[in-house]
């Protein structure tokens, strides 16, 4: 009886203080597949770019999102490009709210919200590795979402290795780490990570297909809003596989 | 008497007329917009206009050109080059500033030679038919690509010395000035035209690199 009482009196308090953090808990990991569809259209040294892109999310979350813009390459190894984006779905740490019930994710499945994107990528040879036909890119973007007026800094280091065939890319196998650093919101200073191993199949000059398994890192943290109600702050991650299909059309000149 | 005069007449003249080319080349095709001249001074040409040493031919776009040396050899120059005379019989040596050339070499005597030298590589030849082409790029990144129609053609690699035979019916590819790739039959080399005589048929040659240059760093997929 002692005992039990001894054990009692040490989960109760850990229990009573569980129950009373509104906090995110058990967020679901799995797998999430994503297809995509590119448009590139290339004249002189610009490079139109259409994308529609589909992802069906753990949690029930569904992201869909159209993005428009061009690229204009600077020189050889750099390309600027400006773009906007109409996206759907996407769940900010905002979307954790009180509800009658209790605390839960707002459906932010049918939310549209406008992001312009700004591109900065430079890209070199790097035909010292092994095969020689190797290049590096380092992809940094910059993102303004004018639904909740955040912005995000995006960079992705990249390699990615050509198996030519007749000097022509046959198939490109890439590997991608992808971090993104809230320049004006979140409890963290990285609040998601992407590591991508992919390949790129070249059916013709002008259509290509590839594919990707990526490891997606999330964090989710409290917002102000939250602080404010529950006098608690917190920070969660979710880790899923993201299986991804992309149908990419290249052309022009 | 006259007849003696007449035929050293006859003679003199021949003489006079293989003159007017000897230690030049001349033009013996043009379509399109084709200039001869030295860096500045550049003048349309015509059938006929001599190219001396050290003379620049260059056609324009959707243009072309055939050189014809005193030998009775012939090049062709495809639309957007630049091709420059260094020097001609017995060591006829040319210039390939950009664009693309097919050359029809006729058989060369032992004390005779004949080369292209490119910013990258040279090629020499001893009566062979083949094509020669510089990438878009300038300078020493520029890529050589050269196939051999009838003959071989010998490479030399200006910056690593690799020296390569192609033979007929093969090409090699200078990526960025370095190492020249393994002869072997490439597919960019169907669809060359490889005519030089326009009594026989077009000659200009609408076969473009563009489309076979892979430029890892043009490739955009996202």
């Amino acid at each position: 009886m002692i005992q039990s009482l001894f054990i009692f009196s040490l989960i109760f308090p850990a229990l009573a203080m569980g129950a009373g953090v509104p906090t995110p808990v058990d967020l679901p990991s799995g797998v999430e597949v994503e297809p995509e569809i590119r448009l590139l259209v290339k004249s002189a040294a610009l490079t139109y770019f259409a994308e529609a892109a589909y992802s069906s999310q753990v949690d029930e979350r569904t992201y869909k999102a159209v993005t428009l813009g061009a690229y204009y390459r600077l020189s050889e190894n750099f390309r600027g490009g400006l773009f906007y984006r109409r996206q759907y779905g996407v769940r900010h740490d905002a979307d954790w709210i009180k509800g009658p019930v209790g605390w839960y994710w707002n459906n932010a499945n049918n939310r549209g919200e406008d992001v312009l994107i700004l591109d900065a990528s430079p890209r070199v040879k790097l035909e010292f590795l092994p095969g020689r036909s190797w290049t590096g890119e380092l992809k940094n973007r910059y993102f303004y979402n004018t639904f909740n007026s955040q912005s995000t800094f995006v960079t992705r280091p990249g390699l990615t290795y050509f198996w030519l065939r007749n000097e022509k890319p046959f198939v490109n196998v890439f590997l991608q780490y992808e971090i993104y650093f809230p320049l004006n919101y979140g409890v963290k200073t990285i609040y998601e990570t992407w590591a991508y191993l992919g390949a790129l199949y070249n059916i013709m000059p002008t259509f290509q297909l590839a594919g990707y398994v990526a490891r997606k890192s999330e964090t989710w943290g409290n917002t102000p809003e939250f602080f404010k109600l529950s006098g608690e702050t917190y920070s969660v991650q979710a880790t899923t596989t993201v299986l991804g299909l992309v149908a990419v059309f290249n052309l022009g000149r | 008497m006259p007849k003696y005069i007449l035929a050293c007449l006859l003679t003199l003249g021949t003489l006079a007329a293989q003159n007017v080319f000897a230690g030049q080349a001349k033009i013996s095709f043009v379509a399109g917009t084709v200039k001869v001249g030295t860096a500045g001074k550049m003048n349309a040409a015509t059938v006929e206009t001599p190219v001396a040493s050290g003379e620049t031919v260059s056609t324009a776009g959707d243009s072309a050109a055939i050189l014809v040396l005193e030998d009775g050899s012939e090049i062709k120059l495809n639309a957007n080059t630049e091709f420059t005379v260094k020097g001609v019989a017995p060591n006829a040596e040319f210039n390939l500033e950009k664009g693309g050339v097919f050359s029809k070499i006729k058989k060369l005597r032992p004390n005779e030679s004949f080369r292209i030298h490119a910013k990258t590589a040279v090629m020499g030849v001893r009566g062979t038919h083949f094509f020669a082409a510089l990438s878009k790029k300038a300078g020493v990144e520029a890529d050589l690509w050269m196939c051999v129609h009838e003959g071989s053609v010998e490479v030399e690699s200006l910056v690593t010395h690799q020296k390569v035979a192609v033979p007929e019916g093969q090409g090699v590819y200078i990526k960025g000035g370095k190492d020249i790739t393994p002869p072997k039959p490439y597919s960019w080399t169907k669809g060359l035209n490889w005519n030089m005589d326009p009594k026989k048929g077009n000659v200009l040659n609408k076969k473009g690199l563009d489309n076979e240059y892979s430029d890892l760093l043009e490739k955009d997929y996202d």
